[in-house]
């Protein structure tokens, strides 16, 4: 209870470096958002398919279309578009947290700060108020029910796993790139090489890691929460197990591009997604909501208790991914190669 | 026929503009190309492409050999057989064949003991990149077969020559340029394939690295990958252009007489049997076991559990209604796609003469995108397109091109990507025909349409077909352009197949998998119904 006094206390000390709340929000509005609305999420449909009937309810006059893909290739179409020109994207959810560090460097963002959003703690919104989480993804220990995990992440590196450590692609999976800067601050770059000398095998993305473990080419793998919570959800023999070093959480962040041409619609959009029944979709969807008054998905614990068992996220992390990303990809796949 | 080329403006503008501005944009960031990273996935590309390329040659020019000239015992099935892997998408194969054979827990090795066989790797991706790739040699060789004249392969057999002999010295020289021209398809396929190479690549042991899995890194994981992206593409269209030209070293001799064919199959003799049943078991490995997996597969609760088999993942899939529209709309655009390209290239085909050298760059140049990744061209199609295109003529009437976030784009995509289809089977058949047959008609009084139409295409309708037919089946589940340009709440096959793959499970994704080989199947079964009738 306490923390989360806390928590909130300090989500509401983070909301005063943010600018005030705009005013739009304030007080009645005197005239309804309306317009074309496109998101660009990496969010899966069925969140999508549950946010999309709470919004037209909400937002009547607003015209929500969605952009559903994997965080990459979101990012390519966005990088094409701009590229042409300008994208006809107005917000922007995705997976990948580095990316709104990025566009807020070169200026992309449009300042907005929900009236929503006051809850959410500190580390999972930016304190200029370029963008918030929607959501917290993670990524966990993973194996097949009846196998005892790993203690930990460092673990891994241990010769009773010779072989059967499968591990998502840091070169082309958002989920595994974040998780390999955390692991390479943590244990350095000699801990990759580790790994491989220990057979460690590069899956994929993460549903490749799911169907090693399924198939059992792997005992153990790292794969993200909600994935597993789906398989299991279905019938799949697969156990989670939470890392004794901590799990390592991804804020899914929202954001609206300084493009918009609707800016109040993309607004109250973000409102909606922020609001309880929009973080309940969230969490339906078998992710973390950002609002921590939410129990987590499928039985697990908020967003609180999460952080409690997850390393660190703050912003200096959030600009590692950019400055020092490449190094570690590099790292990565030279340890991997040889 | 100058009008009919007047055809390859749009696709000029449509499809090459776009790339020629990616790789414009991409020599200027030529650096990129000379990492230790990028040549290792040019080595990747070169060893994965041209066994795939050797190995659907020198299984499928044999295959279509025997299939078309001689008595095989039950070569229609075998036919529909081996054309199959044209109609699902490489990767199904690809997860098929992790099923059977990765080394820990793959269904053959644990039929025949752990690390029998190791699917991950170099080998594997050649491997089952040219099992994929074996329709387009085996369809090029039958259609130039197809119209062989019976009367040479006889006179082989009177003059003494045993049936093997006269298969070899007959039968395979009038079908090698096609099966040539087949296999250098099959060589750009597996340059320009992501899915197979990077299911199997990845997990080896060190990882295969191939052009486009590092292209993919590279556009997909930083900024300022386009123009990256933009410079390996140069090395995959000098790499593809090369293997082109080389390919069309080999001149094909005219093959009809066009005075009438008959079609007498070679009799075997003795060696029918034991030939039969090699190609019987062939098809099983290559095609019937990698599907049936891929159908295991889809019954299992979850991967690789072999217990309560159920239908529960068809019956999930069938109750969502996005999924019917899906079908339809890549039925459409496939159906338009396949359409536009067996034209384009029939057009191409027939003006390619009067252009000469002009007409051959022409042909390089169309089969350009298909050589770079999809997701390159996808790029470009983007980065060309996602701005309104305006001319405003006297101040007055402004004409907007206005193709972003269409199905057009799709549509456009789709037709630039398979251009090679049409332009190569037109080619190949055209020069294949016998020119006697349209000047005779021109002789009678035909105008040139007149004479195109009863002379020329029905020569044409082996090769036409087999590309009307391919590109049909390819767009039907393409994916990487698919899921790029889709535009916003129209789903296609290729996306919701996308979605299920990397939300669902893979059970999920094969029973999509498996619905259209079902439907092939029937298609196919449907065809030759009609035909015996």
């Amino acid at each position: 209870m306490t923390l989360r006094l806390i928590l909130v206390l300090s989500a509401v000390l983070a909301g005063c470096r943010i600018e005030a709340v705009s005013p739009q929000a304030q007080g009645p509005v005197s005239q309804s958002p309306s317009g074309d609305v496109w998101i660009y999420t990496s969010m899966y449909r069925p969140v999508v398919d549950a946010l999309e009937p709470l919004l037209a309810k909400q937002l009547p006059e607003v015209k929500v279309r969605w952009y559903q893909a994997g965080s990459e290739k979101v990012l390519a179409r966005l990088e094409a578009e701009l590229a042409a020109g300008g994208s006809q994207a107005d917000v922007i959810a995705t997976s990948d947290p580095f990316l709104y560090a990025r566009f807020k460097e070169e200026g992309r963002w449009l300042k907005y700060v929900s009236p929503n959003s006051q809850r959410i703690p500190r580390s999972l919104v930016d304190l200029d108020g370029e963008y918030a989480a929607l959501r917290v993804s993670t990524m966990v220990l993973v194996t097949r029910e009846g196998i005892e995990g790993p203690a930990s992440f460092e673990a891994l590196e241990d010769p009773k796993w010779k072989g059967n450590v499968a591990l998502g692609d840091p070169l082309t999976s958002g989920t595994a790139f974040t998780w390999a800067v955390f692991m390479e601050e943590a244990y350095g770059a000699a801990w990759f090489q580790k790994l491989r000398d220990n057979g460690a095998r590069i899956a994929g993305g993460n549903a490749a890691v799911l169907q090693k473990l399924e198939g059992k080419e792997a005992d153990v793998g790292v794969l993200l929460l909600e994935n597993a919570l789906i398989a299991r959800g279905k019938g799949s023999p697969i156990a989670i197990h939470w890392p004794t070093d901590g799990a390592v959480t991804i804020p899914g962040f929202a954001g609206i591009l300084k493009s918009t041409r609707h800016a109040r619609a993309a607004q109250a959009v973000i409102d909606v997604l922020l609001s309880e029944a929009g973080q309940a979709a969230i969490v339906a969807g078998d992710m973390h909501a950002a609002d921590p008054r939410l129990a987590g998905p499928r039985g697990q614990e908020g967003l609180e208790a999460l952080i409690a068992k997850a390393r660190p996220w703050d912003e200096a992390m959030q600009l590692r991914g950019n400055t020092d990303g490449a190094r570690v990809k590099q790292v990565f796949s030279g340890a991997f190669s040889k | 026929m100058k009008r009919a080329l007047a055809l390859a403006v749009p696709l000029l503008v449509f499809a090459l503009l776009p790339l020629g501005r990616l790789v414009f944009t991409g020599l200027g960031h030529l650096d990129a190309i000379v990492t230790p990273d990028a040549m290792r996935a040019l080595r990747g590309t070169l060893l994965t492409s041209t066994g795939a390329a050797a190995f659907a040659f020198f299984l499928g020019l044999p295959l279509a050999v025997l299939l078309v000239r001689t008595d095989l015992p039950g070569r229609r099935a075998l036919r529909a057989v081996f054309t199959l892997p044209s109609a699902v998408p490489p990767f199904i194969f690809g997860m098929g064949w992790v099923a059977l054979a990765n080394p820990k827990a793959g269904l053959l090795n644990l039929a025949l003991g752990a690390g029998t066989f190791d699917i991950y790797g170099t080998v594997g991706i050649a491997f089952v990149l040219g099992a994929c790739g074996l329709p387009l040699v085996v369809l090029a060789a039958s259609a130039a077969l197809e119209r062989v004249d019976a009367s040479l392969e006889e006179a082989a057999r009177i003059c003494g020559a045993g049936p093997l002999r006269t298969l070899a010295q007959v039968s395979v020289p009038l079908a090698l340029p096609a099966a040539l021209s087949g296999a250098a398809l099959v060589f750009l396929f597996s340059a320009s394939a992501f899915g197979v190479p990077y299911l199997l690549g990845v997990t080896a042991s060190p990882p295969t690295s191939t052009l486009t899995t590092h292209v993919y890194a590279l556009v997909l994981m930083g900024s300022g990958g386009i123009a990256s992206a933009g410079a390996i593409s140069v090395l995959l269209l000098a790499l593809a252009s090369a293997v082109l030209l080389a390919s069309r070293l080999v001149k094909s001799a005219p093959l009809a007489s066009g005075k009438g064919i008959r079609l007498r199959p070679l009799a075997l003799g003795a060696l029918r049997w034991p030939l039969g049943v090699f190609a019987f078991w062939l098809a099983l490995a290559l095609v019937a076991l990698p599907l049936a997996a891929v159908f295991l597969t889809s019954l299992e609760p979850s991967f690789g559990r072999l217990e309560q088999l159920s239908l529960q993942h068809w019956q999930r899939l069938f109750q969502t209604p996005r999924v019917g529209w899906a079908a339809l709309r890549s039925l459409g655009l496939s159906l338009a796609a396949a359409a536009l390209v067996t034209a384009i290239g029939l057009a191409y085909a027939l003006g390619r003469m009067r252009l000469g050298r002009a007409g051959r760059a022409l042909e390089l140049v169309a089969s350009l995108p298909y050589a770079v990744p999809g997701t390159v061209l996808g790029m470009a199609l983007l980065l060309s397109f996602s701005v309104d295109w305006r001319v405003v003529v006297g101040e007055r009437i402004a004409f907007v091109l206005a193709l972003a976030n269409t199905l057009w784009l799709v549509l456009i995509a789709y037709v630039a990507r398979h251009l090679a289809f049409g332009t190569r089977a037109a080619t190949d058949g055209l020069t294949q025909a016998d020119p006697s047959l349209t000047e005779a008609a021109r002789v009678s009084g035909a105008g040139p349409w007149r004479a195109l139409l009863d002379a020329t295409l029905p020569q044409l309708k082996a090769p036409l077909t087999a590309a009307f037919t391919l590109t049909f089946l390819t767009c039907a589940t393409e994916l990487t352009l698919s899921v790029l340009l889709v535009p916003a709440g129209s789903d296609l096959l290729g996306t919701v197949l996308f979605e299920l793959m990397s939300y669902a499970d893979p059970a999920a994704a094969s029973v999509l998998a498996g619905a259209f080989v079902l439907v092939v199947l029937a298609v196919q079964g449907g065809r030759s119904l009609i035909r015996t009738a």
